[in-house]
């Protein structure tokens, strides 16, 4: 039964997150989610994004303060490794309950 | 729809990552090893420190610069272990309880049955790993792996322990053969890309 309109548990789609809900952050998110920490490279091939494209929503995610970016060197070469926050992860599961309670049959 | 997205983008984040054919490669050389094993009754010890080596080596030179790095999940790591490991010791007791209930307690006296026993268990408890790997990636491989490893152990009961170990040594070489030719495939698809030309 869905909540009634007006009560705490009701979800409004001005409650979703806009920084999560935006599609290409939410799929940064997304790999995000399912490991420990990756590299920009590893990023880059996951989602598709251009290269410009991920940089710009990646400073959105750490603005945001979702997303944890160290920049470092592995021998001479460059790599930035990229990890969820506990904040981070927390929106993006407070993301997919709200999303999922919104697109819910009210028939169910 | 977020769940389904989740679902859909981890398979292909999965798909993709497993193209690369060392995950192949280390479970060929993980059966094969293991099969020796049993064969001659020793603890695979030396697999325990040579393959992860061997991977990590793979991965370091060979896939890392082409597909970028990820380090896997701590809650999916330790999901994979709980399941192996709960599929492990219940064949342990299975195996022990099967076998002594036809043979005497003596059999188990000495250090070889014991580590046949173990070692068994442990191929045992692969397809179990293989199978959930395979339902939560979608990876249909893996369903074949399965199979193919409680084949060779149904083989061995019918047709004795020689065969059961060729069986074995047969199948481990061929996934390593699949994990060789995707990493050889992968490589030609995706050149080595340096960071700093990609970072801003």
């Amino acid at each position: 039964m869905p909540p009634e309109a007006g009560s705490p548990d009701t979800v409004l789609w001005e409650d979703l997150d806009r920084v999560v809900h935006e599609p290409a952050r939410l799929v940064i998110l997304v790999q995000l989610a399912f490991v420990e920490e990756a590299d920009f490279l590893y990023l880059l091939r996951q989602t598709g994004l251009t290269k410009g494209n991920l940089s710009s929503h990646l400073s959105r995610l750490e603005d945001a303060g979702y997303v944890t970016i160290v920049k470092g060197f592995v021998g001479r070469l460059p790599r930035t490794r990229l990890s969820l926050t506990p904040s981070g992860r927390a929106a993006y599961d407070r993301y997919r309950d709200r999303l999922a309670k919104l697109l819910a049959d009210p028939s169910d | 729809m977020p769940r389904h997205d989740a679902i859909t983008l981890l398979q292909r984040k999965t798909s993709r990552r497993s193209d690369d054919g060392t995950r192949d490669i280390a479970l060929g050389l993980l059966i094969f090893s293991m099969g020796v094993a049993l064969d001659l009754g020793r603890a695979p010890v030396m697999m325990a420190v040579f393959i992860p080596m061997i991977v990590a080596a793979l991965q370091v030179h060979l896939v890392w610069p082409r597909a970028g790095y990820a380090r896997e999940s701590r809650a999916f790591v330790a999901q994979a272990a709980r399941l192996f490991g709960m599929s492990f010791l219940i064949l342990l007791a299975l195996g022990a309880a099967i076998d002594t209930s036809g043979a005497p307690r003596s059999a188990y006296a000495d250090a070889e049955a014991f580590t046949r026993l173990v070692t068994q268990a442990a191929i045992l408890a692969l397809p179990a790993l293989l199978a959930w790997t395979a339902f939560r990636h979608g990876l249909v491989r893996y369903y074949v792996y399965a199979v193919a490893i409680v084949t060779a152990f149904a083989l061995g009961s019918l047709a004795g322990n020689e065969a059961r170990a060729w069986a074995l040594a047969l199948f481990a070489l061929a996934v390593v053969a699949i994990g060789v030719l995707r990493l050889s495939r992968f490589m030609a698809a995706h050149p080595p890309v340096s960071e700093g030309d990609l970072a801003p």
